[in-house]
């Protein structure tokens, strides 16, 4: 016998992304999702982003991993309120679903934020799958890794609302193209910014703060 | 890897489809699952195996239908299936693109065993069971 369901998978994850959406609405909070494979330079960009974005808006960030606390200790000097996750010791989830976000905003506590990071497990495959109540989902790509990621782990770069090129300070040290990986990016998502810069150095840091804050001023002010 | 939690969250939805009455045995589950997911079917189907023990969807065979992507040019209107990550109309070249298919990710149906000592019955249940013998 055969027992029709059609029922989506996930459908559970997605509405707790819906709660969360709303609330973030009513509370006018915004929240972004950064998203990169490991090692991509997530944590550093973020230091250097909460540092010029924290006299402007009251942040508050999420870190997920599998396992240390190396990220959040890092974050926390910043001296911006740092909730970590983790996963699992030893092999834990490759990525954060909503449930452990909502758990994670609650105990950050969203009274004086408007203004929420997350910085997902680096992975170029999972985090993309699962909605998390966020207003923009980043990419963060860097040019060690090689212009065929895009290409790669298109999911990743089609679902997300604007791209980093991190690291473009070691280009002269290596033999590539950076306009390969713009036109690989593109070639998934083709209206998607794409922010070249240092986060070591800050060259070009400059256009993707610009940005961010005129994502996050706009909902903060509806 | 988040294979897991997505045969997790299938064996969830498919215990809760089964009717109510005597536990059944689950022969086949049938999703269908785009071709612009995040998920493996080796994987996937090797998560079900381990995660299916001792629930009634062990040893079902997992059928996983392929869902193309297809997207919808917002300038001339085409549609088009597109076999190779290239996000531009195959018509217009336009890069407006929506995506009409290819993100889904949903349990279409499962096929219960019957029990065999019963004709098949059509419609009423309640003579199914009067003509128990």
């Amino acid at each position: 016998m055969e027992i029709k369901v059609v029922k989506k998978v996930l459908s559970v994850n997605d509405a707790i992304s819906e709660e969360i959406r709303k609330s973030l609405k009513e509370k006018k909070i915004f929240m972004i999702n950064l998203m990169s494979s490991p090692g991509s330079g997530k944590t550093t960009i973020l230091e250097k982003t909460i540092s010029r974005l924290k006299k402007d808006f009251k942040i508050g960030v999420i870190v997920g991993d599998i396992c240390t606390t190396k990220d959040s200790e890092r974050l926390s000097k910043t001296g911006v309120p740092v909730v970590q996750i983790n996963t699992e010791p030893f092999g834990g989830d490759c990525h954060l679903g909503a449930n452990v976000i909502q758990g994670a905003l609650k105990e950050l506590g969203l009274k004086k934020l408007n203004f929420v990071i997350i910085e997902n497990v680096g992975n170029l495959v999972c985090p993309a799958e699962f909605e998390i109540g966020e207003d923009k989902k980043i990419v963060v790509l860097s040019l060690p890794e090689g212009d065929d990621k895009p290409l790669k782990y298109p999911l990743m770069f089609r679902v997300a609302s604007a791209a980093i090129l991190n690291k473009i300070d070691l280009a002269k040290h290596l033999d590539i193209d950076q306009a390969q990986f713009v036109k690989h990016i593109r070639q998934i998502n083709p209206q998607i910014p794409v922010f070249e810069l240092s986060a070591k150095t800050g060259t070009g840091f400059d256009a993707w703060v610009n940005w961010l804050k005129k994502q996050a001023k706009a909902k903060i002010s509806s | 890897m988040h294979e897991m939690a997505i045969a997790m969250d299938v064996l969830k939805i498919i215990k809760e489809a089964l009717p109510p009455g005597p536990p059944v045995k689950i022969k086949k589950i049938r999703l269908k699952v785009g071709r612009l997911t995040a998920v493996v079917p080796e994987s996937f189907k090797f998560c079900m195996e381990i995660i299916t023990k001792d629930s009634p969807a062990e040893g079902a065979e997992v059928i996983i239908e392929n869902v193309p992507l297809i997207v919808e040019c917002e300038d001339c209107g085409a549609q088009s299936e597109l076999n190779e990550a290239l996000f531009v109309c195959p018509k217009c070249e336009s890069v407006k693109l929506k995506i009409i298919s290819g993100r889904d990710l949903f349990i279409e149906s499962i096929e219960v065993e019957e029990n065999e000592t019963e004709e098949p019955v059509y419609g009423d249940q309640g003579r199914k069971k009067s003509s128990k013998r």
